[in-house]
């Protein structure tokens, strides 16, 4: 497998780095699929009920709930954050961005019709300023997640400018688009090294040594098989498609949508190993306090979890649609031709039930998989080494946010 | 009881103390290896860091929270102290705090839902009024621009209106009759797009559009006349910028209290808004009153914009489904009847049978 490469890759300083003599805690998840479903299931239930207003307590329960579950040298990880903090933190950014948004909207809507390029520029300056928004979300999102998460009585925190993180992201963001991705990992070098040096445990540092050297193999690979297809698909696809007479537009054929459910997937299936590759690279090369940590985590263990929640969701559609099939036919039979008021009735109904049922199933499937099964695989591969002085690590005296994640909520930021 | 082996964190340093819990008279007593009572922790300041799941041990900290942290396996011990500190049983329904939790957060959704119905259609109105009139007007234009893309008119560089110039004469000197002495901002404007569509739309800043297809099916000048007075109806109770304003600011507020794809989406979608502003039922009824009002004022026969709507009903049940879309926010034909029988036959013919046909010619 293509696996094995990538671990050789970087396998080689492995050694030098973790001396046997380091002692050695693994990170255990010891979350249950069972008590996880029925806060996952209750969480969306009340977030529809209640439009989406719950979503803050939705969310703080997870977080609870996952956090709790976690533990190394014998003390597990505990959220302190509260759901109103989100709440007001939402209220706040949305006094902030909802203006801009109309005013951008409606001069939009008005350059449309007379000033075609301008819009254009205006839509790529918006789009740009979203980007640069959505990065400063996410870093403050992380400085209060950190500011509200405690392991044994002290807490986790966050310096650094969320400005800087940004203007880090978008400069690097544009070098790796102009290299058609090849820089990729450089960006990801460059952010990660900016997180860690600005994560604090109480008044610890954490750290990051390395460089970007040992991940272009990784990526390489990634890219060569699943990138530049996509890429190449990008560019040929005005040539796979074939030009309709009648509606003078572009029409995808057989071959383009062939093409596309080849490339996808592969680029899309490809793309954990390296992320594992940069897993375990990062893990290797982070520190705090004089503890270090290890992963062993592998493309496919991660892929693996991608796979079932893909299949999960597969099952779904397949069983609403047998469902919607049994009662069409149900109805079909007990109602007279011609008598179509009851019929319409029916089909409305189902109309209206098919998307709230994917919305909550499909809500509470990726809760599942992709946020705790694959939390569960992340630290069943960590092992932290060595050991901490911990009379020596104190509270930190630095101030924390008083309020939570207001952009990140607004702007949609997926976060843990 | 016996005391309970526990960890202590003092919330200072991350360090470790192995300690026992002891029930004193009025606090949890925190025990040290040689004996010595280290604290004490007052049985109503302890609370439940969170409710623990049966593997988990039991985390407790203080009101106030310092950063102290009690950690025990044992919940039998938990178990034991309720009595002493009853808010540590959680909140279930089955306690008294629980239930009172329950109905203040119950009560809390039944009255945002309800701050919500209420509120919506004032702030809406007070929205509406914000929006400058010049404003209005270039959204108008632009939105007639959309009105002109959707119904078909503006294919193959030709002009996309159609402006036979008898026809804009009788067109205009209706309009005039119809709008004058009206109480509005706006200076109505009505254009007919060069369409085959059977429709007619009113738009922000006081803009109507007539599409070609409805001058063709209209059976006489007086059917034009109430289609007419209805959209005109709609510019005067300010219904297209009531409609844009719900539109965007329901969208723009469902996206951003479900953290939806934030802008790109909304903004993408404000276009198509603007061009087809739905209507609700009460905005045509309201229409239809304010038509009515128009049309005894120009001393026209109401009857038109009945037969009219009522033909288009039937025409509606054949392929017609912007007919469909149309009739689905209108009030039933009977209602509108009705309203107009109470004028009894009063008015005259909306123009002269010259005129007419040199409306009926205008696309030409």
């Amino acid at each position: 497998m293509t696996d094995h490469t990538i671990a050789d890759a970087d396998g080689s300083g492995r050694g030098d780095l973790t001396p046997p003599s380091r002692t050695r805690t693994p990170v255990a998840y010891d979350g249950g699929d069972r008590d996880l479903l029925k806060i996952a299931i209750v969480n969306t239930l009340l977030t529809i009920l209640t439009l989406g207003i719950y979503r803050f307590w939705a969310k703080t329960r997870l977080r609870r709930f996952l956090w709790s579950h976690v533990s190394f040298h014998g003390e597990r990880l505990e959220y302190s954050g509260l759901a109103k903090e989100l709440f007001i933190g939402f209220l706040v950014a949305v006094a902030i961005v909802l203006p801009i948004m109309i005013v951008y909207g409606v001069a939009e809507f008005l350059l449309a019709e007379n000033h075609p390029l301008l819009s254009v520029a205006a839509q790529l300056i918006y789009a740009f300023v979203l980007a640069f928004l959505i990065s400063v979300a996410i870093y403050r999102a992380r400085r209060y997640r950190l500011s509200r998460t405690q392991w044994r009585g002290i807490r986790g925190g966050q310096s650094g400018s969320a400005f800087r993180y940004a203007v880090l992201n978008t400069v690097y963001g544009l070098v790796s688009l102009i290299t058609f991705g090849l820089a990729f990992p450089l960006m990801r070098v460059a952010l990660y090294r900016y997180r860690t040096a600005n994560t604090w445990f109480g008044d610890q540092r954490f750290a990051f040594e390395g460089g970007t050297r040992e991940l272009i193999r990784p990526w390489l690979l990634v890219w060569a098989f699943g990138v530049l297809p996509g890429i190449a698909f990008l560019i040929l696809s005005p040539v796979l498609m074939t030009f309709d007479e009648q509606t003078n537009e572009l029409v995808a054929g057989n071959m383009y949508v062939f093409l596309l459910l080849l490339v996808i997937p592969i680029g899309l299936g490809l793309y954990p190993l390296y992320r594992a590759a940069e897993i375990r690279y990062f893990a290797e090369r982070t520190s705090v306090a004089g503890l270090g940590f290890v992963s062993t985590i592998r493309g496919r263990d991660i892929l693996f979890v991608f796979v079932l929640y893909a299949a999960a969701l597969a099952a779904l559609f397949v069983a609403i649609g047998l469902l919607l099939f049994a009662v069409s036919a149900a109805v079909a039979q007990s109602v007279e031709p011609g008598a179509g008021a009851g019929q319409i009735g029916l089909w409305q109904l189902l109309l209206i039930a098919l998307p709230i049922t994917l919305i909550v199933f499909g809500g509470v499937l990726s809760t599942f998989f992709l946020t705790h099964r694959m939390l569960g695989v992340m630290c069943r591969h960590l092992t932290v080494l060595g050991d901490a002085d911990f009379d020596a690590i104190a509270q930190s005296s630095k101030d924390k946010p008083v309020r939570g994640e207001g952009f990140a909520d607004m702007l949609d930021v997926d976060g843990l | 009881m016996n005391d309970c082996p526990a960890e202590y964190f003092d919330g200072r340093t991350a360090a470790r103390r192995a300690i026992r819990l002891r029930l004193g008279a009025a606090s949890l007593e925190l025990v040290d290896d040689s004996g010595a009572t280290i604290g004490a922790w007052p049985f109503r300041e302890l609370r439940l860091v969170e409710p623990p799941l049966s593997d988990q041990p039991v985390r407790l900290r203080q009101r106030k929270d310092g950063g102290e942290r009690l950690v025990f396996e044992d919940h039998a011990f938990l178990q034991a102290l309720i009595p002493f500190a009853p808010q540590l049983a959680g909140s279930s329904l089955r306690t008294v705090r629980g239930r009172r939790r329950f109905a203040v957060v119950a009560a809390t959704v039944v009255a945002v839902i309800g701050a919500t119905v209420w509120a919506v259609p004032r702030v809406v109105e007070l929205g509406a009024h914000l929006v400058p009139l010049a404003w209005e007007e270039a959204l108008g234009e632009a939105a007639v621009g959309q009105i002109l893309t959707m119904v078909g008119a503006t294919d193959a560089g030709e002009s996309a209106y159609c402006d036979a110039p008898a026809g804009m004469a009788a067109l205009d000197t209706l309009v005039a009759r119809l709008t004058e002495g009206l109480d509005t901002p706006y200076a109505v404007r009505v254009r007919v797009a060069d369409g085959k569509m059977n429709n007619a739309f009113a738009t922000l800043g006081g803009q109507v559009v007539l599409v070609g297809g409805l001058i063709d099916f209209a059976e006489t000048p007086e059917e034009v006349a109430g289609v007419l007075a209805h959209e005109i109806g709609h510019v005067v109770r300010r219904h297209p910028i009531e409609g844009a304003v719900r539109a965007i600011g329901i969208s723009l507020v469902f996206e951003a209290v479900t953290g939806g794809a934030a802008g790109a989406d909304i903004i993408s979608g404000i276009g198509s808004v603007l061009a087809i502003l739905s209507f609700s039922r009460d905005d045509e009824r309201e229409a239809d009153e304010a038509a009515i009002e128009i049309l005894r004022d120009a001393g026209i026969d109401a009857e038109g914009l009945v037969s009219f709507f009522r033909r288009l009903e039937q025409s509606g049940e054949g392929d017609m489904p912007e007919a469909l879309r149309l009739l689905s926010t209108h009030p039933p034909t009977a209602e509108r009847a009705a309203a107009v029988a109470a004028l009894a036959g009063a008015g005259g013919p909306a123009m002269s049978s010259d005129d007419w046909r040199a409306l009926k010619r205008i696309c030409r």
